[in-house]
């Protein structure tokens, strides 16, 4: 195994009910970077990511999350990663606040940086205010509060923009840039807006029917398709490019 | 163990089911007293001879209790285990880094001493009330004396059993189809049909000890389903 990966699949496969959803899946995310995770809807970008997060226990094949076994070290992978996975499930009659504070109990943490984490993300003035109250984009900003909080090394986000204004969208970027630079910790992300992960991604994974068909550097795409990600994305999802891995 | 019974405690509102519980009681005193009187509406009545003496008036009293209680859990389950592992909410509980074994049993200890604890303080209260209530107002025939009740102590503690065991089973088949009312109306039938096994045993102590035992078993069995279920649980 390469020490310098935070993610490395190994063929990984799932099946749902005899069909393959994911069909030998590798992956290669290094330390310290930052993936952009794109493919079509259905693609089984959000599998993967349940995989490697313990919801989803795979069928064939192996994965590795900071040098752990996903199957057989669950619980050390758990308190190292943080995750938003589809749409953000919280204690809705609860405070921002207080959901953090459950969160940070179930991590086995203490409660000292929430203040600086809801004021990092726009919540500092949210008060009791329940979160059954708040809007989209504020409960997409207090998904991501609580998937740093912890300090996690490595960020599982899928479509963690989803919902937020122009403004919360570059907010954020700044932000996970700054998480990157500052705190050494590993993104993986997912979005549909091709645009931000070409502002933020280091490394391309194209995913195509449950297989990553691309793992290429950002500045070898940039440099190949001066138009931008999208035309990169489309060559692949048109079948005009093979597979390639620069790993 | 305690911090996560701790966390369930913070994160649901235990304060609603203290208040149903209060409300339980009421009514069940208010049902107690009825039983005790009806005797007195139709003395020629033979059906009512039932609710006459405190040897049938405790049973009949406490297997209604029961089947309250029991559907008491069966809402509690269903609000803090069958929610929590319905649709997209298990990914909330399965991103913590603490075995999903351990969160299981502390939802199911949070319900099962919640509602043990509610069902004894019930039944002691309403009978103490009534006890003393007889001293000035005779309803039944006998006196209440100290002897009936540590019956009234003694069936409850039986009940008890009953109900734990029950409202576990009600748990475990609505969270096999991971839906609130499954859960509730399998408490209820389960509940009725409790109701008759102990009408029938209020003769014999021994059949209404093996009974309990066998509830207990039941619930313990339930409760093995449950932890391993949601062990081997997919969030798809």
């Amino acid at each position: 195994m390469n020490k310098n990966l935070v993610v490395e699949t190994d063929n990984l496969t799932k099946t749902f009910l005899g069909k393959e959803v994911i069909k030998g899946c590798n992956m290669h995310v290094e330390t310290g970077m930052i993936y952009g995770f794109l493919g079509a809807n259905g693609a089984g970008k959000t599998t993967v990511f349940k995989m490697l997060s313990g919801l989803l226990t795979p069928t064939m094949g192996k994965a590795r999350i900071l040098g752990m076994d996903i199957i057989s070290q669950r619980g050390g992978i758990l308190s190292e990663i943080g995750t938003i996975i589809e749409t953000p499930i919280f204690y809705e009659h609860l405070s921002a606040t207080e959901n953090l504070e459950i969160h940070l109990a179930y991590m086995g943490k203490d409660n000292s940086d929430i203040v600086s984490a809801l004021a990092k993300v726009g919540l500092n003035d949210t008060g009791s205010q329940p979160v059954s109250t708040f809007s989209l984009g504020m409960r997409q900003r207090l998904a991501i509060a609580r998937a740093i909080i912890h300090k996690p090394k490595l960020l599982i986000l899928d479509e963690p923009i989803n919902g937020l204004d122009p403004i919360g969208i570059r907010e954020m970027r700044d932000f996970f840039i700054e998480l990157v630079k500052t705190q050494g910790v590993t993104i993986l992300i997912s979005s549909h807006i091709l645009s931000e992960i070409e502002h933020l991604a280091d490394i391309i994974g194209v995913i195509v029917n449950g297989t990553i068909v691309s793992e290429v550097s950002m500045t070898k795409v940039k440099a190949e398709y001066p138009s931008g990600l999208e035309a990169y994305f489309m060559d692949i999802m048109n079948g005009r490019r093979g597979h390639e891995n620069t790993n | 163990m305690r911090t996560l019974i701790k966390l369930e405690l913070r994160r649901n509102k235990i304060q609603t089911y203290v208040t149903a519980s209060l409300i339980i009681t009421i009514t069940m005193l208010c049902f107690l007293y009825l039983f005790a009187y009806a005797p007195m509406l139709e003395p020629n009545d033979k059906d009512m001879a039932i609710f006459s003496g405190y040897d049938n008036l405790i049973p009949l009293f406490e297997a209604l209790n029961m089947a309250v209680f029991c559907v008491l859990s069966a809402v509690m389950y269903s609000k803090i285990i069958i929610e929590d592992y319905s649709g997209k909410r298990p990914v909330l509980l399965f991103s913590y880094p603490v075995s999903r074994k351990k969160i299981m049993l502390a939802k199911l200890s949070v319900v099962c001493v919640f509602t043990t604890l509610s069902m004894f303080l019930s039944n002691i209260i309403v009978f103490l009330i009534f006890g003393i209530t007889e001293k000035f107002i005779h309803l039944v025939s006998g006196k209440f004396t100290l002897s009936i009740m540590l019956q009234v102590v003694e069936t409850t503690l039986l009940m008890l059993l009953i109900t734990a065991g029950a409202g576990i089973a009600a748990a475990g088949i609505g969270f096999i189809k991971k839906s609130v009312p499954t859960t509730i109306v399998s408490a209820v039938l389960i509940a009725s049909l409790l109701c008759n096994v102990v009408a029938n045993t209020t003769c014999s102590r021994m059949a209404m000890y093996i009974f309990a035992m066998v509830m207990l078993f039941i619930g313990m069995a339930f409760t093995i389903i449950l932890i391993k279920s949601v062990d081997a649980m997919e969030v798809e």
